[in-house]
């Protein structure tokens, strides 16, 4: 059946509307032809997003001095439109699960399927709506629910600014990469595990030779050192012994003292941003 | 060893779009190249079809010639023109002496013409004669009407001569005779009266 009159009208509108949008991309385009594109990581959070601008001649130093903060993703936008941007999502936004591989769910969409089933039945019907993510790679299949936030609206601030989102993962996926570019015995054979701080909140990671094979959202009391190290003690006596003390790594503690060497092995400074920064510049491996 | 981390990513699959929307977007400026092109090559071939048409034109008629159009307005004053040219060939050629010719040649002895009618427009013929008896005049009627070209022979007036004419010593009775001709059959008739 062929279009209304009305219809080809509607959609010839809806192409001029397009036109300053495109005007926008096409200007972008020519922008990072000439090398002037400004690229962004942006942390996001439970009360807003920190954000680093990434330039290609910029020492991380400097781009951690500007470091910037938002009371929303929105604002956020209309600061920087027709940017890039890649998120980091803080563990306080996300729930996470990595899918025992003796349940041998071969495909994404049965990870999923899992995924939402645990999510809603630790978490609620409304865990039944959350965004989820899914790695599914070899034996390991990683899931994450994305709460708090409405990815829909963020999506839809983006599209309005023009800024193009060039991915969205959970934080403790870059702790994980930081951490193991640096210590690479981490990612070796035996049982490890990674405390990602954030204030009070944290994530356990533990990898088993080199795979992740639990991932739990737990919370210290206060954000201070002697909670988390009191933390330290319950999630140790969670699981099997561990082949070498957990590290942590974060941001955002009060840390008078540093936490006991027997406890735990700490990566970086816990006060203050600056491991926050450091992630948050690290740059993004590329997918196999 | 592992080297990748899990990397999930809220926005996998997506990232997808954009890119699909541009190559969708040179697809359609790449049909829409070939067909402004095709629609220039045809709009060139027409006109050079065009141009071998006007010259085709210009060289089957002479400068000096009158266009065909404007020939189709004093059309039908050209037609009476040659209508009556060709009438006034028609009486040129009107035969004449092939009437004269038949009529003398079925005359019979004593028997006098006092008068002929006839125009080279009009078929009709009309014949006026004194005759010594009735059966010569009748005789004649019969005589051209077995002639080619001739058609329609009577005798329309038969009398006796009065006392004038008789004193004149023409012969006793006076007829008049009618008839049609055919100028084109007299014309292709062969000559000499044959019947």
């Amino acid at each position: 059946m062929s279009p209304s009159p009305t219809s080809r009208a509607d959609a010839g509108l809806a192409g001029l509307r397009q036109i300053p949008l495109l005007r926008k991309r096409v200007a972008r385009a020519w922008s990072g032809a000439r090398g002037r594109l400004h690229r962004h990581v942006v942390h996001v959070h439970a009360k807003g997003v920190l954000s680093w601008r990434v330039d290609a001649g910029a020492a991380p130093a400097d781009a951690a001095e500007r470091a910037a903060a938002y009371d929303s993703f929105a604002h956020w936008c209309a600061e920087h439109p027709g940017a890039d941007a890649r998120l980091q999502v803080s563990g306080q936004l996300v729930h996470s699960l990595a899918v025992d591989a003796s349940l041998q769910l071969r495909s994404p969409d049965a990870v999923r399927r899992y995924a939402q089933q645990q999510f809603t039945h630790y978490h609620g019907p409304q865990a039944a709506a959350w965004p989820v993510a899914i790695w599914a790679e070899g034996a390991q299949s990683v899931a994450c629910g994305l709460h708090g936030i409405d990815l829909e609206a963020m999506r839809h601030d983006a599209a309005g600014r023009d800024v193009r989102l060039l991915g969205m993962t959970p934080i403790w996926s870059a702790g994980l990469t930081m951490l193991s570019a640096a210590r690479p015995d981490f990612a070796g054979p035996g049982r490890h595990a990674l405390l990602l701080v954030e204030g009070a909140a944290a994530t356990w990671l533990v990898a088993e030779d080199g795979v992740v094979t639990s991932i739990r959202q737990r919370y210290a009391d206060e954000p201070h050192v002697d909670a988390v190290a009191q933390l330290l003690g319950a999630l140790a006596s969670e699981g099997p012994p561990l082949a070498a003390p957990p590290t942590v790594l974060g941001w955002g503690l009060e840390a008078p003292h540093a936490l006991p060497a027997e406890i735990a092995s700490t990566f970086g400074d816990l006060s203050g941003h600056g491991s926050l920064s450091d992630l948050m510049l690290l740059q993004p491996r590329r997918r196999p | 060893m592992r080297t990748t981390w899990p990397q999930p990513d809220f926005l996998a699959g997506t990232s997808r779009r954009p890119a699909l929307a541009w190559w969708c977007g040179v697809a359609g400026l790449l049909v829409a190249a070939l067909s402004l092109n095709d629609w220039l090559a045809e709009r060139n071939d027409l006109d050079a079809q065009r141009d071998r048409l006007v010259r085709a034109n210009q060289r089957a008629l002479p400068a000096s010639a009158r266009p065909r159009v404007a020939a189709s307005g004093p059309l039908v004053p050209e037609v009476d023109a040659i209508r009556a040219a060709q009438r006034v060939v028609d009486r040129i050629d009107h035969p004449w002496d092939r009437i004269l010719a038949n009529v003398e040649a079925e005359t019979p002895d004593g028997l006098q013409w006092l008068e002929l009618e006839h125009g080279a427009d009009e078929p009709t013929l009309r014949l006026e004669g004194a005759a010594a008896d009735v059966r010569s005049a009748l005789r004649i009627v019969d005589n051209l009407s077995d002639r080619p070209g001739w058609s329609d022979v009577v005798l329309g007036r038969l009398r006796m001569a009065d006392a004038r004419e008789l004193a004149a010593s023409t012969p006793a009775w006076h007829f008049e005779l009618h008839a049609a001709v055919d100028a084109r059959r007299l014309a292709l008739a062969r000559p000499g009266g044959e019947r």
